[in-house]
């Protein structure tokens, strides 16, 4: 098995490839803005040229996960109108929407987040990342329109429901020779986010002025990310999205894969791109992997200096040896090299090369 | 039961017909205009006069104890005081005594404001303001009510109060419906909200009253304010007597080749096009996301292009305002004339609203500001692709819109309907194939004096979403099936399941118009990704698909440019004003058939379709090969002999040939989410026919029509509260015909009016 790590700028695009005979393959979200034309585009042209996707899974509705999908399958459209070959043939879309996730039938938190942002906006002045968590919910709606006109089936594997643990009589799927578990979200997960979605409206609905909501909780969106364990021939993987650190444990411990409160894995996808609001150094004590991979730019000071502490230092005093592949050489990336060396500390740094649209990571 | 009543005297013989019915004393109390006589008529009365050949409306039943005021007397007032003073007895009410001083009374009145009545009412201290939507007059008391209490013209009369203030803005809204929802108990309102000052008042003044009392005043203009709460209470602010009504506001966002055989211009590249015009000599205004400046189809006809949400970079990020543009007026040169617009020659103002984040922060507080930018640089007809989703209500930014006409009654707003219609469970669903929901226009949709523009379903059926169902493309609207098992595109005479749907908060019918908004191919900007659109355009980077009334809008932008080039260049009217393109536009309208289009409640106009689709085929005779005259009269306010409630003007005109004739009748209302001044058109040929105008409106609605009077043939029916006026006879025979414009009821006059006449007909000719 192989991880792809696309170079998805501040955001993640990760193509999954299953080892042993004929290889199958997976992308999990497609980076934001640019990545497509960029990397992912040219990449999955050079790696399965005609190919198939056995899925194609957008974690979390945040642009820098999901534009990249949103691009994918407006070019898939523009082959098909002009009746080209289509760059790639996506089996089936796995995807979480906001209304079936979070929000009731009457989309009320959908109508409360877009009260808010109208209270904001009459004013006409600045607010910043704000709508994002909004117009995402709008993005996810366009990406299934996008998935019903090139009869991509949604969430097929799941008959059609919510992608969720709790939901599946079986929450371990075969893909080629890779076993998936579905980790997250839990159903405890997805409730705890709706009471914060309510209590972020019940804040927020006072913010009048958009520097109050600028200064709002940007993150609770990023929660509901699809958190995946994949598993072959003894190597394993956990895809992670953006959840927050205490929801990957409660789902891995809902799955009985944390009977004595640690988990360790081959390698880690870190969540949120490494930000130090989605985990706690405590995370890293008790989750543990071989090989960390952090998708990001420096971004929002992604991945976070403060995590890469963590995880060093934590794999230092257990002895040990890890890598830390990172799709970008961020500023906190030359920083942990220098106050943290890496042949003091024990563990490798990865990059990719400045022509390589991807780094890559072997699970043999 | 007796009625007060009106019978209409708009010639020799129903004026000699309402003398004789005086004379009799079959109406009693009478008062006599030169258009009507009002009065009050036992049931049997109105039975005689309608059968002898007058046109009457009943208006109100007279309550059974005759005169003084019909509504109850509030408790805690004083003995035997008062009487059928209404209780404001909302939170914060002063108490009734404390109601006889000056202030402001919403007034039911007995009959229409003739010049006497409004006499009557002055010497007594009143003041009208405005209308509102029930018919009741907001009016300025001087002196109290003491002399009101017996007044003859006045039916009743109720303190405006808190409880006033607080409803008048108060139509179902976005948050209504978010508060009655599930998980949201508790959650409250919005949080900005916006005063309306009663006329006559310095909002200034008040703001600053209002910032003494804690509230944060945000923005102040010059009848409205808008402000948070702060530390001031809502019942204190709305207590204030120079506040007519609080109301959150809304935010506005973007609403979202065949279009041109749908709407007569049935040309592809270097075909006939069914009139000669292509907008030569014309300046269009739009406001939208941004334009791509460098796009081959607007070459050389760029004016000006205005960044108001950027400062310096008015570049199009999004594609919805390229996309529009194009349709409006592109020329077609990247696709050899094949997907030009409908006004392919005409100069482009562009003023660019999208901010950084994504909104429409470019947009002025005060939307005159936006118009007057347009106005100056010489646009007379501006495209308006967005606006905020609020079931329909009236506004501060549909009262902007309809002050800007007002003062400026030569500039005509097109406006999109919105998009946010829906079909789910609940609410008003009938349970009908096709049907969709109402209320769902958006604002400043609302207004008066704009354009306003649904979307009807293109032909297409195969780019962009066409092949999809309602359900499968916005599976979250369209719950119900019926609508939501339709094609997105595909059938012309059905609507877009989306397309805003009146009627507005005052019961106006709106969309006035609908033209092909799904499934649009127009240009794409260099610098817009594909995602954002509903999908490419074949073999060509330059063109791609989208849809929303968004693209309706501009369809009907770009035949309001050729009706006006019309004008000018074939009718020498150098300035046409905005009442008489909306005229002779919605004269030329066709009504759809399709299942949605003629859904409950039906009628025309209807508030799924307006007056029915564009065709600029039927709205402008080909100079080179008419197949119908147009006749019309532009007549400003100023010059008006339309003064008092009452008076009317009549023309003649000739139908040379059996056919179908057209009329319609457009005026610019004076600001107010209310009708403020009604007109009314009547058509007589030369034996014994008559024709109300909007007659058939309302044909499938239960209207408020006293119940025993519902048999008698010809009856009026309730005061349509519509500025658009149609009338259309089928198969007219030839001979001499009679027009008459009616002031039934104004505010304040002089009121000016546009006719437009269409069909085998000669000129108007004006009598008297």
């Amino acid at each position: 098995m192989r991880l792809h790590a696309i170079r998805a700028f501040e955001g993640d695009c990760l193509l999954l490839e299953s080892g042993g005979g004929e290889a199958k393959y997976v992308l999990v979200d497609g980076g934001p803005d640019g990545t497509f034309e960029d990397h992912l585009k040219p990449y999955l042209e050079a790696t399965i040229p005609g190919g198939r996707l056995e899925a194609v899974i957008v974690s979390h509705v945040d642009r820098d996960h999901i534009v990249g999908v949103l691009d994918l399958f407006a070019e898939l459209n523009r082959q098909r109108i002009d009746g080209e070959d289509p760059l790639i043939s996506p089996a089936e879309l796995w995807h979480n929407s906001f209304s079936d996730a979070i929000d009731d039938d009457e989309d009320t938190i959908a109508k409360g987040v877009r009260m808010v942002l109208a209270n904001a906006g009459v004013a006409s002045t600045i607010m910043t990342d704000v709508p994002i968590a909004f117009f995402g919910i709008a993005e996810g709606e366009r990406l299934r329109r996008e998935a019903r006109l090139l009869h991509i089936p949604i969430n097929r594997t799941f008959g059609g429901e919510l992608i969720c643990p709790d939901l599946l009589p079986n929450p371990a799927l075969e893909i080629g020779g890779m076993r998936m578990t579905v980790i997250g979200p839990t159903d405890a997960n997805l409730r705890a986010l709706q009471e914060e979605w309510l209590e972020w409206i019940r804040r927020n609905r006072t913010a009048a002025r958009p520097e109050q909501l600028a200064n709002a909780d940007k993150s609770i969106p990023n929660l509901s990310s699809i958190v995946l364990l994949v598993e072959e021939d003894g190597r394993s993987l956990l895809l992670t999205g953006d959840a927050r650190g205490d929801h990957i444990e409660q789902g891995l411990d809902q799955a009985g894969l944390r009977p004595d409160g640690t988990f360790h894995v081959n390698v880690m996808k870190l969540q949120h791109h490494g930000s130090d609001r989605n985990a706690t150094r405590t995370f890293f004590r008790r989750n543990t992997a071989d090989a960390y991979v952090a998708s990001a730019n420096g971004k929002h000071g992604n991945p976070d200096y403060e995590t890469l502490v963590w995880i060093v230092e934590e794999a230092h005093a257990a002895e040990r040896a890890i890598e830390i592949v990172a799709t970008n050489d961020a500023p906190s990336i030359q920083r942990i090299r220098q106050t943290h060396p890496e042949a003091d500390f024990g563990y490798r740094l990865r990059l990719p090369g400045d022509d390589d649209h991807a780094v890559i990571v072997e699970l043999t | 039961m007796r009625y007060r009543i009106k019978a209409y005297t708009l010639d020799s013989k129903t004026r000699e017909l309402a003398r004789e019915a005086v004379d009799e004393g079959l109406i009693e109390e009478p008062e006599i205009t030169s258009g009507f006589v009002q009065g009050t008529c036992g049931e049997a009365g109105i039975r005689r006069l309608s059968e002898s050949g007058l046109t009457v409306r009943a208006l109100a039943p007279i309550p059974e104890e005759g005169t003084g005021f019909k509504s109850a007397t509030p408790s805690g007032g004083r003995s035997g005081g008062a009487p059928g003073l209404s209780g404001a007895s909302g939170p914060g009410a002063a108490p009734a005594s404390a109601r006889e001083q000056p202030g402001h009374y919403l007034m039911t009145l007995r009959g229409s404001v003739t010049r006497d009545l409004r006499e009557r009412l002055s010497d007594a201290g009143v003041t009208l303001l405005e209308r509102d939507e029930g018919g009741r007059y907001v009016a300025r008391v001087a002196e109290g009510l003491g002399r009101l209490r017996d007044h003859p013209d006045v039916e009743d009369i109720q303190h405006y109060g808190v409880r006033q203030t607080l409803e008048a803005g108060r139509a179902p809204t976005q948050n209504a419906s978010f508060a009655t929802a599930s998980v949201a108990a508790g959650l409250g309102e919005a949080s900005v909200l916006e005063a309306v000052v009663h006329p006559g008042f310095d909002s200034d003044a008040l703001a600053e009253a209002l910032s003494a009392d804690g509230a944060e005043v945000m923005a102040t203009t010059r009848r409205v304010i808008r402000f948070t709460l702060g530390r001031a209470r809502l019942e204190d602010i709305a207590a204030k007597e120079e506040i007519a009504e609080i109301q959150a506001p809304g935010v506005a966002g973007l609403l979202h080749d065949v279009v041109r055989p749908l709407v007569g211009l049935a040309d592809q590249a270097g075909g006939h096009r069914s009139v000669p015009y292509k907008g030569e000599g014309e300046v269009v205004g739009i406001a939208d996301s941004g334009l791509d400046q460098e796009h081959p189809d607007f070459r050389g006809r760029i004016r000006k292009v205005v960044a108001r949400g950027r400062p310096g970079d008015p570049s199009d990020l999004h594609g919805h305002g390229t996309h529009v543009t194009g349709t409006v007026a592109g020329d077609g040169s990247a696709s050899d004339g094949a997907l030009a617009g409908i006004a392919p020659a005409t100069e482009i103002v562009f003023q660019s609203l999208m901010d950084a984040q994504g909104g429409l922060g470019g947009l002025p507080l005060v939307l005159g500001d936006l118009f007057q930018e347009a106005y100056d640089e010489g646009v007379r007809i501006h495209n308006n692709s967005w606006g905020a989703f609020l079931h329909g209500r009236y506004t501060s930014m549909s009262y902007d819109v309809d002050r800007f006409v007002h003062e400026h009654p030569d500039f005509l707003p097109v406006i999109a309907a919105g998009n946010d219609a829906s079909c789910n469970p609940g609410a008003n669903v009938i349970n009908q194939p096709g049907f969709v929901d109402w209320p769902s226009m958006s604002a400043p949709a609302s207004a008066k004096n704009g354009l306003t523009v649904g979307a009807s379903r293109s032909s297409r059926t195969d780019l962009g979403l066409a092949k999809l169902t309602y359900a499968q493309a916005w599976p979250k609207s369209f719950k119900v099936p019926g609508i939501g098992e339709e094609p997105v595109s595909g059938d012309p005479e059905c609507l877009a399941g989306f397309s805003g749907r009146g009627p507005c908060d005052d019961m106006r019918v709106k969309p006035d118009v609908v033209a092909p908004g799904t499934d649009v191919a127009s240009t794409r900007g260099a610098r817009t990704p594909l995602r954002n659109f509903w999908g490419p355009y074949p073999h060509n980077p330059y063109y791609a698909v989208m849809g929303g009334t968004s693209m309706a809008c501009p369809v009907v932008t770009g035949l309001a440019v050729l009706v006006r080039q019309y004008f000018r260049r074939e009718r020498g009217h150098g300035n046409p004003s905005a009442a008489l393109l909306k005229a002779a536009i919605i004269n030329g309208t066709r009504p759809l058939s399709g299942r949605d289009a003629i859904a409950d409640p039906g009628g025309r106009p209807s508030y799924h379709q307006g007056f029915g689709r564009v065709d600029i085929s039927s709205t402008v005779p080909d100079p080179a090969a008419p197949t119908f005259a147009l006749s019309f009269q532009d007549q400003d306010a100023s010059g008006s002999p339309l003064v008092d409630t009452g008076d009317y003007v009549r023309f003649a005109f000739q139908v040379e040939a059996k056919g179908d004739i057209r009329l319609c009748l457009v005026w610019t209302d004076i600001p107010g989410r209310a009708l403020q001044n009604a007109l009314l058109m009547q058509l007589e040929d030369s034996s014994t026919n008559t024709w109300n105008s909007n007659g058939d409106l309302y044909a499938h609605v239960e209207m408020p029509v006293p119940d025993p009077l519902a048999t008698i043939p010809g009856l009026l029916k309730r005061d349509p509260n519509n500025n658009v006026h149609v009338i259309r006879v089928d198969d007219a025979e030839p001979g001499e015909y009679f027009v008459s414009i009616l002031a039934d009821n104004l505010l304040a006059g002089p009121q000016g009016f546009a006719l437009v006449v269409a069909g085998p007909v000669s000129d108007l000719a004006r009598l008297g």
